[in-house]
């Protein structure tokens, strides 16, 4: 059976204690004394963009330096992407599950489980090991998830979707709600938006976050090794981005021939560094685990 | 298919047809005859072509578009690629994506001609057939294990690329000595004696459907 704390454990956050209807007992595999550390949640739909991914990348990568344990709910897009990107920077992150131990869900982010588990996260649960991880499960998890943390960002959000749920619980119970504006023609962008209209904080860039909250504004930070670029990649590496690009695109604009440019790109698959996207269109690798198929589909 | 015999099969919308009959495929396209059974009696017939298939990238065919949306969801996408089963994948040769062509770009196009390309072809299939005069085979497509070994040969730096796309892949044997032939085969176009890294890179270019 997995280990537990219960309420009157000193490891329990008094943070927690304080939602409605603080969970009686905690299951837990990993270092539960991240309970403690600072936490900030990152959330957001499922069904996250190519854009959505590509930024709360880039404003996970910032939190987590900052030491704060980065802590979601461990479904695929956009809570997968915070996990990953916590443990990529050499932080702590913390998932809350939806259903028992042995019914880990869903079965796509059993590998970033273990990899959470292994880089020496957290992964808690309310809920005993035999226990299905149910749909209605997981909008009462989202309580705790909330109520851990200091501040919830929220990257994009349908209407009525289970991220804005979590906002609410911590609005609820005063924490500070940072969301990042959505698009106006996406459905992504609606929840975020409507967010914002009722109060959440417009996070435009990572340090508005981070000057609203004293815990990670004082916090040192940690330094990270920016992933290094072999210098031949370099010049097509930074004129990719979010957005896919055909081969014929690259070429013209890192002036070098199709076959050369092929070549490199060929090259830098293999190393990680790119996506590629039906009908040979290139952008820069937004996550090793595995967001939306249809991620980029969005709009452009 | 033995009316293809010596030409080329073409299969358009290959996830349309039903997934058994393009199962059937796997041993006439290796054997190059395919044989039917009956209680009377065993038909073998010659079957020599060359397939040609053309498949859309999800059920309404707009994945990946720039300009229109696609309507399917993910999982209608994964369905619909797997229609196509990876051993029969394994055996062809290049998988190629194509996107739509502008309006603009569809009547000045300054691309190489079909008759440029042809003679192109035609050098190559000469060289080939120089050197496998004595083998009794005309081309790179024909090779057996052995004379892989033999004319296919790989630099240790095109050896290294080759193991990370397999490590990451996981491919079986079979792609691998597709990939090499596919490398030798633009080496020939390229007039090179020996396969060199862009050869090998290329080569992987055209294998877009082992991601799955």
């Amino acid at each position: 059976m997995t280990d537990f704390i219960d309420i009157e454990d000193k490891n329990y956050p008094e943070s927690l204690k304080k939602v409605n209807k603080p969970p009686k007992k905690i299951y837990y595999k990993g270092d539960i004394g991240l309970l403690k550390s600072v936490c900030f949640s990152v959330v957001g739909s499922r069904d996250v963009t190519n854009y959505g991914a590509y930024i709360e990348r880039k404003f996970v990568n910032h939190i987590a330096r900052r030491r704060a344990t980065i802590v979601s709910g461990l479904a695929v897009g956009a809570d997968s992407i915070a996990h990953e990107e916590a443990l990529n920077v050499g932080g702590k992150t913390i998932a809350v599950l939806g259903g028992g131990f042995n019914h880990i869900s869903p079965e796509k982010s059993i590998p970033l489980y273990e990899r959470i588990l292994k880089e020496g996260g957290l992964v808690i649960s309310e809920y005993e090991d035999d226990c299905q991880a149910l749909s209605e499960n997981f909008p009462i998890r989202n309580r705790i998830i909330a109520g851990l943390s200091l501040g919830v960002l929220v990257v994009e959000a349908k209407f009525r979707s289970g991220s804005s749920i979590t906002a609410k619980y911590a609005m609820k119970q005063g924490k500070k709600v940072f969301a990042l504006p959505g698009r106006l023609d996406s459905v992504n962008g609606t929840g975020v938006n409507n967010l914002i209209k009722n109060g959440a904080l417009l996070a435009a860039s990572p340090s508005d976050i981070i000057n609203e909250i004293p815990e990670l504004k004082n916090s040192t930070r940690i330094m990270v090794k920016s992933t290094f670029i072999k210098r031949e990649y370099r010049k097509i590496y930074n004129i990719l981005n979010d957005i896919p690009m055909s081969l014929d695109e690259i070429s013209i604009r890192t002036q070098n021939s199709v076959q050369a440019t092929s070549n490199l790109l060929s090259l830098m698959e293999l190393e990680d560094l790119i996506d590629e996207f039906p009908g040979a269109r290139i952008c820069q690798k937004i996550s090793k685990v595995k967001i939306n198929l249809k991620a980029h589909l969005a709009k452009i | 298919m033995s009316l293809a015999h010596n030409g080329v099969l073409f299969l358009d919308e290959l996830p349309e047809f039903k997934r058994d009959s393009l199962e059937v495929l796997r041993g006439p396209l290796e054997d190059r005859v395919v044989s039917i059974s009956r209680v009377q009696s065993n038909l073998t017939y010659p079957c020599n072509f060359m397939l040609v298939a053309s498949m859309n990238p999800c059920p309404c065919g707009y994945f990946g578009d720039k300009e229109r949306k696609c309507k399917c969801t993910e999982q209608q996408i994964i369905n619909y690629k797997n229609r196509i089963s990876g051993p029969l994948l394994d055996r062809i040769d290049l998988h190629i994506g194509v996107s739509n062509i502008k309006f603009e770009n569809l009547e000045n196009s300054n691309e190489e001609s079909s008759e440029q390309i042809k003679q192109r072809v035609n050098k190559a299939r000469e060289i080939q057939k120089i050197r496998y005069k004595k083998y009794g085979i005309f081309s790179n497509s024909e090779l057996t294990q052995k004379l892989i070994d033999k004319f296919c040969k790989l630099k240790d730096s095109s050896k290294s690329i080759l193991e990370k796309y397999f490590k990451k892949n996981s491919l079986s044997a079979r792609s691998y000595s597709k990939i090499l032939k596919v490398a030798r085969t633009i080496a020939d176009l390229d007039e090179s004696k020996d396969i060199e890294d862009t050869h090998v890179l290329e080569a992987l270019r055209y294998r877009i459907l082992d991601k799955r």
